[in-house]
This record gives C-alpha cells, sequence and structure tokens, in this order.
C-alpha cells in the first residue's frame, strides 16, 4: 500500500532501536529529518524541522522515567497538534490521558512491539500524521476493564456495551468504515452509534474529527 | 574492712629472690594502705558532714517547687511553665550525682555523673523528674542520721585521743571519770591514778579513730545507695527495658535497610531488563517483520533482517544470562562462595588474585544463603568499582571465617579516596549488608590502598 512519504523525526536513547527505526523507515520511503537520544533534543527537531510526524520513546534520559512523553507534551506547547506517535515497553491509561490532554489529536501510544507488525505501525504513524488517535489495544483493554468498576453518574455509565465498544474502536483509531467491518454492522449504523455517543457525553455537533478526540479523552478520563 | 594486703600475691617470684625486697620494702605496702584508707575516710567524712547542709537546701527549693506548680498551672493553664518549677529537684539531683560520683570506689556502674537518660525539656511525663523530687524528700532523714553518727565519732575521737594533751595544759581540772547509765545513775570507772587516765583515752581514742573507716563507709553506703537507688536507673526493670528498646532499634534499623536494598534492586533489575533484553527483543521482532514484509519481493533485504535477527536474539540471551547473574549467581547456589569467589576473580578487569586460606573449603554448604550472597555481591561490585574509578594495577579478594564472623575484602593498590557517602554503589553495598545485620567498611586514603571490608554474622 503506497502511503504519502513523511518527513519523520525520531526519538530514542537505545541507539539499537533508533537504527532500526530509521532503516525501517526509510525502506518504506519516508525521509527521517533528525534522529535524536533525549527529551530537550526532541524538542529542539520539532520546532527546527516541522515534522509530519515524530516517533518517541517515552523513557529517555536523563531522568530515565517518563521523559519522552513530558518532551512531546512540551514540544505540542509550542507547536500546537504536532503529531506525536508515542512509543514505550508498556502502556498506562494515565499516560495516554496526558498526551491528549491538549484536545488537539493527532497523537499514538503504542507498545513497542507493534513495530513488528510494520504494515500495522506504518498505518498507524500515518494516520497520526493526518491528525488521528490511535491507542495501543492494551490502554483501551485498561480501560474496559475499568469500566466494570464504574461509578454511576459518570457520563460513560450512560453508554449501552454497544456504544463502549465502538468507542474503545475509535479510542484505537480505527474509521467509521474499518469499525464497520469490525463490528460487522452497517455504516450508517456506525454512524448512529456515533452520533449517540456524542450526544450522551455531551459534545456538541463540531468537527467531527475534534469531537472523536474529546469522546476518547472523556473515556479515558472517566 | 579489707585485711591486710596479700604479701604473696606482691611477691609472685621465688623467695630467694624476693628476700632483699623484703628486707627493704615490708612496710611500704603497709604505709600505702594506711594512707589510702585515711584518705578515703576524711572524704567521705567531707561528704557526710556536708551533706544535711545541701539536703536541707535542696528540700527547700524541691518543696518550694512544689507548691508554685499547682499555682502557676492554674495560673497560666500551661503545664510546662508549671512543672518547671520543678527544675530544682533536677539541680539537685545533680549536685547530688556528682558528689556520689566522689565517693564512686563504692558505687560500681554509676558511670558519668548525668545517670539517666532525660529529655532536655522538664516534662511531667519523664518519671526521672519524680525520682528526683522523690529523692530531694527523702534523702533528709537518712542525712540527719549518718551526720550525727559521723560527727559524734569524729568528736568522740578527737577529744580522748588530745586527752593527754589538754590535761598536760590544764592540769587540776581532772575529774573522776564516771559513766552517765541516764537518770541520775552512775558507775564509776575507778581509775585511781592519772597515769590510768591518760591509757584509757588514749585507747579509746585510737579505737575510736581506727573504726572511724568503717563507720564513714557504712554511713556512705546507706546515703549514696539511697542516691543510687532513686537516682541512677539500676532497677533491672529498667535496664531491660533500655535493652529491649536498643534491640527494636536495631531491627527497625535492619528492617529499613534490608527494604531500601530490595527496593534498589528490584529498580535497578527493572532498568537492566528494560536496557537490556527488551530493547533486543522488540529489535528482533522488528527485523523479523521487516523480514516478512520483504521476503516475496526484496529477497536479499529479508536475508539481511534475518541474519540481524540471528544477531539480536543471541545479544538478547547474552543479557539475560548475565541478568540473572546479577540476581542469584548460579556458580555461587551450585558450589558455594569460595568457588563463586575464584569465578569472579577469573572474570575480573584488573587482575584479582583470591587467596583461598584452608578454612574457606569447610565453608562450603555451611552459609546463610543470604549472608552467601551478601558477601558475593560486595566482591562483585567491589570489583567493579576497582576496575571503574581505583586505576588498581591489581587487587586481591579476600575472606575468612572466624568467631561467627564472616569476613570477605577487596584490596586494590590503585588511588584510592573511595567513600560511602560518594555513591560509587557503595551506599547500595552499606544497605545490603546492614540488611543481613552486617556492616561494611572502607578504608581509601587519597594515594591508595583502598579495601573494601564486609563483616557479616554467621553461625
Amino acid at each position: 500500500m503506497p502511503l504519502t512519504p513523511l518527513r519523520v523525526v525520531v526519538a530514542d536513547d537505545a541507539v539499537l532501536l533508533r537504527e532500526g527505526l530509521v532503516r525501517l523507515l526509510a525502506e518504506e520511503g519516508h525521509q527521517v529529518v533528525a534522529a535524536v537520544g533525549d527529551g530537550p533534543a526532541l524538542v529542539e527537531a520539532v520546532l527546527e524541522h516541522r515534522p509530519d510526524v515524530s516517533v518517541v520513546d517515552v523513557r529517555m534520559p536523563p531522568s530515565h522515567t517518563d521523559e519522552g512523553l513530558r518532551a512531546a507534551i512540551t514540544a505540542r506547547e509550542h507547536r500546537p497538534g504536532a503529531p506525536m506517535l508515542v512509543l514505550s515497553q508498556y502502556v498506562e491509561a494515565s499516560y495516554a490521558a496526558d498526551l491528549l490532554a491538549d484536545g488537539a489529536g493527532a497523537v499514538g501510544y503504542l507498545l513497542k512491539d507493534r513495530v513488528a507488525r510494520v504494515e500495522e505501525f506504518l498505518d498507524a504513524l500515518d494516520r497520526v500524521a493526518r491528525g488521528a488517535t490511535v491507542l495501543d489495544p492494551q490502554v483501551v483493554a485498561q480501560l474496559l476493564a475499568g469500566q466494570r468498576r464504574q461509578e454511576p453518574k459518570s457520563p460513560l455509565a450512560a453508554l449501552t456495551a454497544r456504544e463502549r465498544e465502538l468507542l474503545g474502536l475509535m479510542a484505537e483509531g480505527h474509521s467509521n468504515p474499518a469499525i464497520a467491518r469490525r463490528l460487522v454492522l452497517s455504516a450508517s449504523a456506525v454512524e448512529k452509534h456515533i452520533g449517540n455517543i456524542f450526544a450522551k457525553l455531551g459534545l456538541p455537533p463540531d468537527d467531527d474529527r475534534h469531537r472523536r478526540v474529546l469522546a476518547v479523552l472523556a473515556y479515558l478520563r472517566a | 574492712m579489707a585485711a591486710v594486703p596479700d604479701r604473696t600475691a606482691s611477691y609472685p617470684r621465688g623467695m630467694a629472690e624476693s628476700l632483699p625486697v623484703r628486707a627493704g620494702g615490708r612496710w611500704r605496702p603497709a604505709a600505702r594502705f594506711v594512707f589510702r584508707t585515711g584518705r578515703r575516710a576524711i572524704v567521705e567524712s567531707l561528704y557526710l558532714l556536708t551533706a544535711p547542709a545541701i539536703a536541707a537546701a535542696g528540700l527547700m527549693l524541691v518543696l518550694g517547687g512544689l507548691f508554685v506548680a499547682p499555682v502557676g498551672l492554674l495560673r497560666l493553664g500551661k503545664p510546662r511553665p508549671a512543672v518547671g518549677a520543678l527544675a530544682p529537684a533536677r539541680w539537685f539531683a545533680d549536685v547530688e550525682r556528682w558528689r556520689i560520683a566522689r565517693v564512686r570506689w563504692l558505687a560500681a556502674g554509676t558511670e558519668g555523673t548525668s545517670g539517666r537518660p532525660r529529655p532536655k525539656e522538664i516534662t511531667a511525663s519523664d518519671p526521672g523528674l519524680w525520682l528526683d523530687v522523690a529523692h530531694a524528700v527523702v534523702v533528709l532523714p537518712v542525712v540527719l542520721i549518718t551526720w550525727v553518727v559521723t560527727a559524734l565519732w569524729w568528736f568522740a575521737g578527737v577529744a580522748t585521743i588530745t586527752f593527754p594533751l589538754r590535761n598536760q595544759l590544764t592540769p587540776g581540772s581532772q575529774h573522776p571519770m564516771v559513766l552517765y547509765l541516764g537518770s541520775g545513775t552512775t558507775m564509776s570507772l575507778r581509775l585511781g591514778s592519772p597515769g590510768l587516765h591518760v591509757a584509757f583515752a588514749m585507747t579509746l581514742g585510737l579505737l575510736l579513730l581506727f573504726t572511724l573507716p568503717l563507720v564513714t563507709r557504712v554511713c556512705v553506703v546507706a546515703q549514696a545507695g539511697l542516691g543510687q537507688a532513686l537516682l541512677w536507673d539500676a532497677s533491672a526493670l529498667h535496664r531491660r527495658i533500655s535493652g529491649l528498646e536498643q534491640e527494636r532499634d536495631t531491627a527497625r534499623a535492619q528492617t529499613v535497610a534490608a527494604v531500601t536494598a530490595e527496593a534498589a534492586a528490584l529498580r535497578r533489575l527493572e532498568r537492566d531488563i528494560h536496557d537490556g533484553p527488551q530493547q533486543r527483543l522488540v529489535r528482533l521482532a522488528m527485523e523479523l517483520g521487516r523480514a516478512q514484509r520483504h521476503l516475496d519481493r526484496r529477497p536479499d533485504a529479508a536475508r539481511a533482517a534475518l541474519a540481524d535477527a540471528i544477531t539480536q536474539a543471541q545479544e538478547a540471551l547474552e543479557e539475560l544470562r548475565a541478568l540473572s547473574r546479577g540476581i542469584a549467581p548460579p556458580i555461587l547456589t551450585d558450589r558455594g562462595l569460595p568457588e563463586a569467589l575464584t569465578a569472579l576473580a577469573g572474570r575480573s578487569t584488573v587482575p584479582a588474585k583470591f587467596e583461598a586460606g584452608p578454612l574457606d573449603r569447610q565453608l562450603r554448604g555451611r552459609l546463610d544463603a543470604a549472608v552467601e550472597t551478601a558477601a558475593y555481591f560486595v566482591v562483585a561490585e567491589a570489583l567493579a568499582n576497582v576496575a571503574k574509578h581505583s586505576q588498581a594495577g591489581r587487587c586481591a579478594i579476600g575472606l575468612r571465617h572466624d568467631e561467627g564472623t564472616l569476613r570477605a575484602w577487596v584490596t586494590d593498590d590503585g588511588v584510592g579516596g573511595a567513600a560511602l557517602d560518594k555513591g560509587h554503589g557503595l551506599r547500595g553495598l552499606d544497605d545490603r549488608v546492614r540488611a543481613i545485620g552486617g556492616r561494611l567498611r572502607v578504608t581509601s586514603p587519597s594515594g591508595g590502598p583502598t579495601t573494601v571490608t564486609a563483616e557479616l554474622p554467621c553461625r
């Protein structure tokens, strides 16, 4: 599947993975404009090169905690909506919520292992670059597991099981036709469900992409 | 009363050798004994004779404080200034402790003049304060009795021994010697001649003066004994409690060290896994993904990706091996500490020699796993430090086991200057060692040599 060539910044402190990613992206026709090894360098590279998307490792020096995540958020403060695909050895829903907090979308949060499925990884990269929100199925699974302990006053409590499932797929970054294929529904049924979800979460009719991000954010914060 | 010093103890050698010495120094020990006893009797007498004045002053101050304290409590409503009025009890107790310490030859176990641990602030919850008050109240009658006895003994002794002198100076003032047996009944001693008078007075005076040390000692035992009982925490219960408290504190410190060491080790392990095998495996998966993607159209790229994947798999295995060695070294588990240390010495970057003593052979399988592991990691970490920081040319590993302690140490001929608070991972090692009740010693003068020793308790 020929994808649009993207200008990419890669940030990972492990040389091993950085080189692997650079080679992988180059082979697919993307252009890696900068490959950096820590948070401040990432912010600098994003502001300097204005890439179509950045691939960021969460854990980087000097603190080796969530340095990469915070650098990605800082970079987006300077350049709102700069697409970020964050990779990590483990995923936590609260990290995803931090990333989505500005409501601008164009973020991805995936387990590092996903790069092994090269096609899915490249697809996610492409979708993030185009402004979608892509969350790892594990994050979504964590959220679904948390639903059972949901207190009744949460807006999500009003959603039906079907609607929650649909919201989960939206969080994973799937488009309406893809969701329709997965759930074996018609496109109009999916649109109707999504409309219900937006209404129940109190999201006004607006730019549809923006509403999707807000819905996922409500999902993460519940 | 102590007997005349045992002369055989003073002359432990053969008679032939000691005879000339005896001829010259026969009286010296006896004179020393008399001098010491006399001096002690005088010190004790001073202690006893000055006691009532101090005790009376102390009692007045303390009683005053006891009356002022409730008034202060009513007026100020704050317990602290009210209790502060009892401060004189503390001062008096301190004076008395100091005085008792002067005559402490009998007061074994009264080290220091502070007597007992106490809070800096004066608080009503400090039982010591109330014992001080009790002492100030109780001690006065005892002090009066001992004062009367001591004063009487001195007076009678001095009076009788100076009788002949006074008799010479004022002749003719001699009265007949009689004993008054109460209510007008008298008994003549029938000492007819002045010579007999003098002899009787001298005998009585000498008797009184010779028994004086005995009397002062009894009085001091009574008076200072009371002080000791109230002013020092000599009671068995108190000692037991403070012993238990100390044990508890040690155990607590050990637990904290153990938890810290464990948490630090786990965190390091997580980092090591993250930075090592996990990255390798992600890269391996990535290469396999590439290979799969290029398999049909670009077999060359696929082949290169597969070759890379194999390398990553091998590296990941190697890293996992190193990690498991870091958690529980297989050779330590399988063959015991001496063998494991030999292996460490063999792997060391800086040439290392392990001095295996004859005793070390018996160590195998006899040690606690915790002790063995701690000793192993101290040596491993110390060797890593030698390689990283010391610039040493060679180093030596040692291991000794005696008197319930296992000592493991590493010495190098490097530049020195290592310290526990400088990092170098020594702090973590210290925690690890303290966690099992041992301690880590680092001697590392600037310029070297450096020795890191772990002393670990073991049966």
